[in-house]
């Protein structure tokens, strides 16, 4: 019998070749999408579940208040997690990492400017599981140690194999070698390549910072004892608070609070909610929407098949009859329908997993993944893949199944050529044709409901990269100065020489870049009679930065021929007046956490010094010309390129011991956004499919019914309708179950971008206009796609269309 | 081995009640040739549905080889439908994606009938009717009167006990109608009760009874000269 279904269905599918095509092709572009964003999910979701007891292993994040003013930070004090290990039992063990950002590496005459460096307590690799090429766990238990990942052992010493022992130097000290590891194929939140044991950090600093709970300097993880409960453990960490912290605080006059919260390991890739993190990690809200448009993007193809089904249903309607006459039983019929989509699904699979393979490069590029067969052929992807077909044909084929074998054999029989007629009561209510019209509402309910987030995020992104910031990024090059004394001792003739070159318009210091990440330090500020702590951003300048910025300032700037100004001077940003309540702030006194005090001599105009996710925060600029980490160029906008070269070559002549790193300004700050610039990509990607999945759904049904008013047609044409008239006949029920689509999908859909708006500190006013565009264009669309069938029918001679029938 | 008692049938829809037979009885006994007239819209397709268990009767009994089948459900009738009658269409309702083997085998395959068994009994089948040489066809590739032919190797193929032809002709020619015809007399004669509605005076003559309907009512009943009896009017 399966066999006599089999055919049928296989015959069917080739006497129906568009109809075939629109099922196939649509289920198939559908699913390669939702597998490609399986994939994607599931990855992000693997994050750091790979390690052994990761289920123990939790990070401590902090949350800081200070006079009334909190701050979430991932970070914690090298000297807390020491103390809790001390007093809590059911902490079995702890790991700190210290991460020391951007490093220049040298090898005899190999030189690099490296990130991913890390000090860390000698657990680390009981704690973070890695294969070793060579070395072993205690790889970090002596000082001056240091592990590497394969490819950087390959990148400095040629092979993985040769690295132990040998010195990796660092601007002020050597390290050596003591492991390799391999780099894990499995996802992790940790980033680093380079980790030097912690026992090699300075003795000075490391008892200076173990005397501070406030010093957020590194990242804490935990591992749990067996056994032990996270909730019991946290509900303890107030008793730590008043034991430990409570009386430093005391001691040191600090107006503040510190409490500690549990994040387990598994959970920190993917909730960004605390500052200081790790800056790759990813986006939740992301991963739903994505999760969401997979989902949308099946239920759009399957919805096809749904509707040709049902709308072939008339046409089948004979030998649906004829079976039952025949002696076919309601079950058999059932297992039929649900036959012909099983073989259709499969069909789709099989297409689509050609198509995922083609995507791979593509989609890799988008998501920085690395996907290729292998990850196809995981049992949790087969599995996954069996679940789909499954859901799949049970979807596309219940409607067909259960409708068409609900239909008496006399029914059936009648059937033919015409729509509800024959159906009375519920079923003319529920009948193919109305759940028709109902699918393709849905269906671009979806589609413009795609459009119009496209629309938004494209503008969200437009905004934030056109925003003015409050300071001028173009034609600024930012080039990294090496932190070892005798460049950062010549640092006036590196400014001066860098002058000299044509092209040049000005040059500045700064320790942050506008557009990055800056730092934040206690300030001591006397407020209405009383001193009171603020964690305010700061950043160190020369007195050329405000003015090749191209910012506003209040009052004057500092002045590099005043040596008081460099000790006792303070330039403060206008949401710092407001912050601290000052409405004419020139003269104030304020004091930093390093005991330098002295007056506010300016005010800048506010100005967008991290990326437009986050406010405008109060910032501190104080004056320090003679020590920098960056300095800003700002090069004439006439041949910028060759400006640039030549900057580059004299810096390179002017440092020749440390490795290059140089960048514009405005890339900089347009990596912020990248993030949105990807979801955008995915974005655009999947609702040109869901369009064009729509589309093909649209463009059968207008087959089916151009070919069911046939004889209409003719009739119609004989007695002197205009082929326009017939293709308004044709297209206007479809019009408007377009537009009837977008005037549901629309509200739906601006409720959710307006909630993903909120999330920006700055985000565009969403007007009207991308919503009327959507709601046009999924009209516009759909208009021709209907209407080029309906033109063919309309212009065919009306006698055929009568002999037709 | 029919019996039918006041069988009636109204269809509605929102706006209007048709009745399509008004208390209808009659008898059909077995190895019976029936011949059904009537004009259009008297109730004949109607009233050979209700024998055919196509359809449920709306009020009066209805026996079939003496058991009432008026209350039966869709699935009851279904498995009585499959085992005991063959229908022949005027529209012939082959199936367009199988092959003239697989449209006569299909009733088989529903009966859970063995494949080899299945082939012998279709083989034979084609074999009587002369189709043989078609059975790869597929329905579209052959004329009306061949496919007519398949239709009605379909129906007998289970061995009905009866067989029920709806206007078997109508859409034939008269070479190929009375080809059909000639058919469906040798099935009677074979031993198979056949009721036939039609619209040919010519094709119910080749009955021996003929009943004709109007308004939903029998009107008249008459024996032909396949079965020697004499005229009787009701009415």
């Amino acid at each position: 019998m399966i066999r006599n279904y089999l055919i049928s269905s296989w015959r069917a599918l080739l006497r129906n070749r568009l109809e075939a095509v629109i099922n196939i092709v649509g289920l198939a572009a559908g699913i390669s999408a939702a597998i490609l964003i399986y994939l994607y999910v599931s990855s992000e979701n693997s994050y750091d579940t790979h390690h052994k007891d990761g289920d123990r292993i939790y990070r401590i994040n902090s949350v800081l208040e200070l006079d009334g003013q909190v701050d979430r930070v991932a970070r914690n004090s090298l000297r807390s997690v020491v103390e809790l290990h001390e007093d809590y039992p059911e902490i079995q063990d702890y790991c700190r990492v210290f991460d020391i950002g951007k490093q220049s590496i040298w090898y005899g005459s190999k030189m690099f400017s490296e990130r991913n460096i890390c000090f860390a307590d000698s657990s680390y690799f009981t704690f973070f599981t890695y294969d070793f090429i060579s070395g072993d766990e205690h790889c970090l238990d002596e000082p001056m140690q240091i592990a590497i990942s394969e490819e950087v052992a390959v990148k400095y010493f040629g092979d993985a194999e040769s690295a132990i022992g040998k010195q990796l130097k660092f601007t002020l000290k050597a390290y050596q070698v003591s492991a390799v590891f391999k780099s894990s194929e499995k996802e992790t939140h940790i980033p680093y390549t380079f980790i030097i044991s912690m026992s090699s950090l300075n003795r000075g600093f490391y008892q200076q910072a173990m005397g501070d709970y406030f010093r957020m300097m590194c990242f804490d993880y935990i591992k749990l004892a067996p056994g032990a409960e996270v909730a019991q453990l946290e509900s303890k960490l107030d008793t730590f608070y008043n034991k430990r912290i409570g009386p430093w605080i005391e001691q040191n006059q600090v107006n503040g609070h510190l409490s500690y919260s549990l994040q387990p390991l598994s959970d920190i890739h993917l909730n960004n909610s605390w500052n200081y993190d790790y800056s790759g990690n990813g986006n939740a809200q992301y991963l739903q929407i994505f999760s969401i448009i997979g989902i949308f993007l099946l239920v759009v193809a399957a919805i096809n098949y749904m509707n040709l089904s049902t709308a072939r249903s008339s046409k089948r309607a004979r030998e649906i009859g004829a079976r039952m006459v025949a002696g076919a039983s309601r079950p058999q019929l059932i297992f039929q329908f649900y036959a012909e989509a099983f073989i259709n699904v499969l069909l789709a699979l099989l297409l689509a997993i050609g198509l995922v393979e083609m995507l791979f490069p593509v989609f890799n590029g988008l998501t920085d993944k690395h996907f290729g067969y292998r990850e196809l052929i995981q049992p949790e992807v087969l599995s996954g893949l069996a679940f789909l077909v499954v859901c799949m044909t049970l979807i596309s084929g219940s409607y067909p199944a259960f409708y068409l074998s609900s239909v008496r054999p006399i029914e059936a029989l009648k059937m033919q050529g015409n729509r509800n007629a024959h159906l009375s009561g519920w079923k003319k209510w529920f009948g193919p044709a109305n759940l028709r019209r109902s699918l393709v509402v849905l269906q671009f309910s979806i589609a413009a409901g795609l459009i119009v987030s496209t629309l938004v995020v494209y503008g969200q992104l437009e905004y934030m990269r056109n925003k003015d910031l409050g300071f001028n990024q173009e034609g600024v090059v930012a080039i990294t100065v090496p932190g070892d004394s005798s460049t950062q001792g010549r640092l006036k003739t590196l400014r001066d020489e860098l002058m000299k070159q044509p092209g040049v318009k000005g040059v500045a210091s700064t320790s942050s870049i506008p557009g990055g990440q800056f730092g934040k330090l206690y300030f001591v500020v006397t407020l209405n009679g009383q001193r009171t702590n603020k964690l305010l951003g700061f950043s160190f300048i020369d007195d050329e930065f405000i003015p090749l910025m191209n910012m506003k300032l209040e009052g004057r700037n500092f002045d590099r021929a005043r040596t008081s100004d460099s000790l006792s001077s303070f330039i403060i940003n206008e949401a710092c007046a407001r912050f601290l309540g000052w409405e004419d702030p020139i003269g104030n006194i304020l004091e930093n956490g390093f005991g330098m005090r002295g007056r506010i001599i300016g005010v800048v105009k506010d100005f967008h010094y991290a990326s437009l996710h986050n406010p405008i925060e109060p910032m501190v600029f104080m004056h320090q010309p003679n020590n920098a980490s960056n300095l800003l160029v700002r090069l004439e906008s006439e041949n910028v390129a060759n400006s640039y070269d030549q900057v580059m070559n004299k810096w390179k002549e002017l440092v020749p011991n440390h490795p290059q790193e140089s960048y514009f300004l405005e890339d900089f700050i347009r990596k912020n956004y990248i993030k949105e610039g990807k979801m955008l990509q995915v974005f655009g990607y999947f609702t040109v499919l869901a369009v064009l999945i729509s589309c093909l759904g649209l463009l059968g049904l207008a087959s089916f019914s151009t070919e069911q008013r046939t004889k209409e047609i003719g009739i119609r044409k004989v007695l002197g309708a205009s082929a326009g008239n017939i293709v308004m006949r044709l297209t206007g029920e479809f019009l408007l179950l377009v537009i009837l689509a977008s005037l549901l999908a629309l509200p739906v859909t601006a409720w959710f971008l307006k909630r993903w708006l909120e999330g920006f500190a700055y985000a565009l006013d969403m007007s009207f206009v991308p919503f009327v565009l959507s709601a046009m264009s999924a009209v516009v669309i759909a208009a021709l796609t209907v209407s080029l069938l309906a033109w063919r029918a309309a212009l065919s001679n009306p006698v055929k269309a009568l002999r037709y029938e | 081995m029919i019996t039918l008692q006041s069988i009636s049938k109204v269809y509605r829809t929102e706006d209007i009640e048709t009745l399509a037979l008004n208390e209808i009885s009659m008898e059909v006994k077995k190895g019976e040739f029936v011949a059904i007239m009537g004009p259009s819209g008297c109730g004949k397709s109607t009233l050979l549905n209700l024998i055919g268990m196509l359809d449920s009767p709306g009020s009066g009994s209805y026996l079939f080889d003496g058991k009432e089948v008026s209350g039966y459900g869709e699935k009851e009738r279904a498995k009585l439908r499959k085992a005991s009658i063959g229908f022949v269409f005027q529209s012939f309702n082959l199936i367009d994606e199988l092959t003239v083997f697989e449209n006569i085998e299909l009733p088989l395959i529903y009966m859970r009938m063995s494949a080899s068994e299945r082939r012998q009994k279709v083989e034979e089948v084609m074999q009587r009717l002369h189709i043989a040489h078609r059975a790869k066809h597929f329905p579209q590739q052959l004329s009306g009167g061949q496919q007519q032919r398949v239709a009605v190797c379909r129906a007998i193929v289970i061995e009905p006990k009866l067989i029920l032809a709806d206007e078997p002709t109508g859409n034939l020619d008269s070479r190929n109608g009375e080809e059909v015809m000639r058919l469906l007399g040798q099935l009677n004669e074979e031993g198979a009760t056949v009721v036939m509605v039609t619209h040919s005076q010519e094709h119910a003559l080749r009955a021996q009874r003929i009943v004709h309907l109007l308004d939903g009512q029998v009107i008249s009943e008459e024996f032909t000269s396949n079965f020697p009896s004499q005229k009787l009017t009701l009415g």
